[in-house]
């Protein structure tokens, strides 16, 4: 049966705004007298909450596919990022990527310290499933998108927070990690040298090993050699070797 | 690892945050619970086509019954878990009905998950999702924006280049337009 009730605009714009949690204290304050003493208001609250739950659903049906595709091209995004980054070094990295393929780089001369930051740079891969109930969704959905090569995105959100608490290792080491994957190592290493200081992180055997790469890249050989050898990486015998034979 | 120094405003509870409705927050959600259920449907006889249409077909009913208070997560988990009992759920009744086609070709009765009577909000709610498809592009695409994308409406004005005043003007009445064509349509 059609509703007798005639929703006018005041009434749907005052509904709207309380659903779309953008109402003002006196407008909730309004909003709360009207529900009480007009049983017609809350009928049309009702009807308008159900309007807008299914434009929602419509929509949410809509763009879960995209967020499907966006799922399998993140399947990926690890090779795009390598592109990215050896596209920068030129011929170098043209050179490298033929010795990589061939597998033999390791045992040729002349590797240089770009060729070992192009060779053994990946990017953190990131954290899995997080935390439970009272987590900060802000940071875990940078997280899913750095998880999915959009490191820019990732960037802006952790920024923000970041702006908030600058003492965090967590937030430091992962933004630090983004820009590092978005191709911006001069941002990435002031962040990557303040973490130094978080003596107990868990993030700080990683650390060691970027800072190193980043410091090699700018051949600061003695500054990266000694981060290097700090690191757990599993690659780290295979840097110093090669450093010591160009010595 | 210790995030509890992250500064956060006060009310982030899971419950809260979803029913405000976060767009970002469902993708959030919906990319990190797939893969648990397409594991679970591949070795269960099926293929990544049906763990997409069970999964998607869970995660709509899942979102409609907290908008609806049906279901109140308080914390990610519940709501991971109430995700993936309704998607098995939805994938056991696909298969006995499977099953049940092979020697029975005539109407089988609904099973479990379909039989629950749907209530007049239901009801409702189905038939804005029917009609929001017969919309025109402009008001389809106004509403995404303000109802779905959250964006405000001077940033809609400024997208579609139209004054604040008329944007807010247009919403209103897409929005009356489609109520008009549920409620005719329940006459």
């Amino acid at each position: 049966m059609k509703p007798q009730y005639h929703i006018s605009n005041e009434d749907l714009v005052l509904i709207s705004k309380i659903l779309n949690n953008e109402a003002d204290e006196d407008e909730k304050i309004l909003f709360e007298k009207r529900i009480e003493k007009e049983p017609d208001f809350k009928l049309k609250a009702e009807e308008i909450k159900l309007l807008i739950t299914g434009i929602r659903e419509a929509n949410l049906a809509k763009e879960m596919d995209r967020f499907h595709q966006k799922m399998d091209e993140g399947k990926k995004p690890e090779n795009n990022i390598r592109r990215m980054n050896l596209i920068k070094f030129s011929w170098w990295a043209a050179a490298a990527l033929v010795i990589i393929i061939a597998g033999i780089w390791y045992y040729t001369a002349g590797n240089n310290q770009h060729d070992i930051y192009a060779n053994f740079y990946k990017p953190d891969p990131g954290l899995p499933t997080l935390m439970s109930s009272t987590e900060n969704y802000d940071f875990e959905k940078a997280m899913v998108d750095y998880k999915m090569g959009e490191y820019a995105k990732a960037i802006d959100s952790w920024e923000n927070l970041y702006e908030k608490n600058t003492n965090n290792d967590s937030l430091t080491y992962f933004l630090a990690s983004a820009y590092l994957a978005n191709n911006e190592p001069e941002k990435a290493k002031p962040l990557f040298e303040k973490m130094l200081q978080f003596k107990e992180s868990d993030f700080l055997s990683d650390t060691y090993w970027y800072l190193g790469l980043i410091y090699l890249d700018e051949n600061e050989i003695q500054k990266g050699k000694e981060m290097i050898k700090k690191s757990n990486h599993q690659n780290k015998d295979k840097i110093l070797d090669i450093l010591n034979k160009n010595e | 690892m210790d995030l509890s120094k992250v500064q956060h405003s006060p009310d982030t509870s899971f419950l809260s945050a979803i029913k405000k409705h976060s767009p970002d927050l469902l993708e959030m959600l919906y990319i990190k619970y797939y893969k648990n259920l397409e594991v679970y449907i591949i070795q269960n006889s099926g293929s990544e086509e049906d763990a997409k249409d069970i999964y998607q077909e869970g995660f709509l009913a899942v979102w409609r019954n907290i908008q609806l208070e049906k279901f109140n997560p308080n914390t990610e988990d519940e709501f991971a878990a109430y995700l993936f009992r309704v998607c098995k759920n939805k994938w056991i009744d696909q298969l006995r009905k499977n099953k049940t086609r092979q020697f029975d070709q005539s109407k089988e009765p609904d099973t479990l998950t379909t039989i629950i009577e749907e209530d007049v909000q239901e009801k409702y709610i189905d038939e804005v999702i029917h009609h929001f498809q017969k919309l025109g592009e402009k008001c389809r695409n106004i509403l995404n924006m303000y109802y779905y994308k959250k964006k405000s409406m001077k940033e809609i004005s400024l997208i579609l280049k139209i004054t604040e005043a008329s944007a807010k003007n247009n919403k209103y009445r897409c929005l009356q337009k489609l109520r008009e064509m549920v409620l005719n349509e329940k006459k």
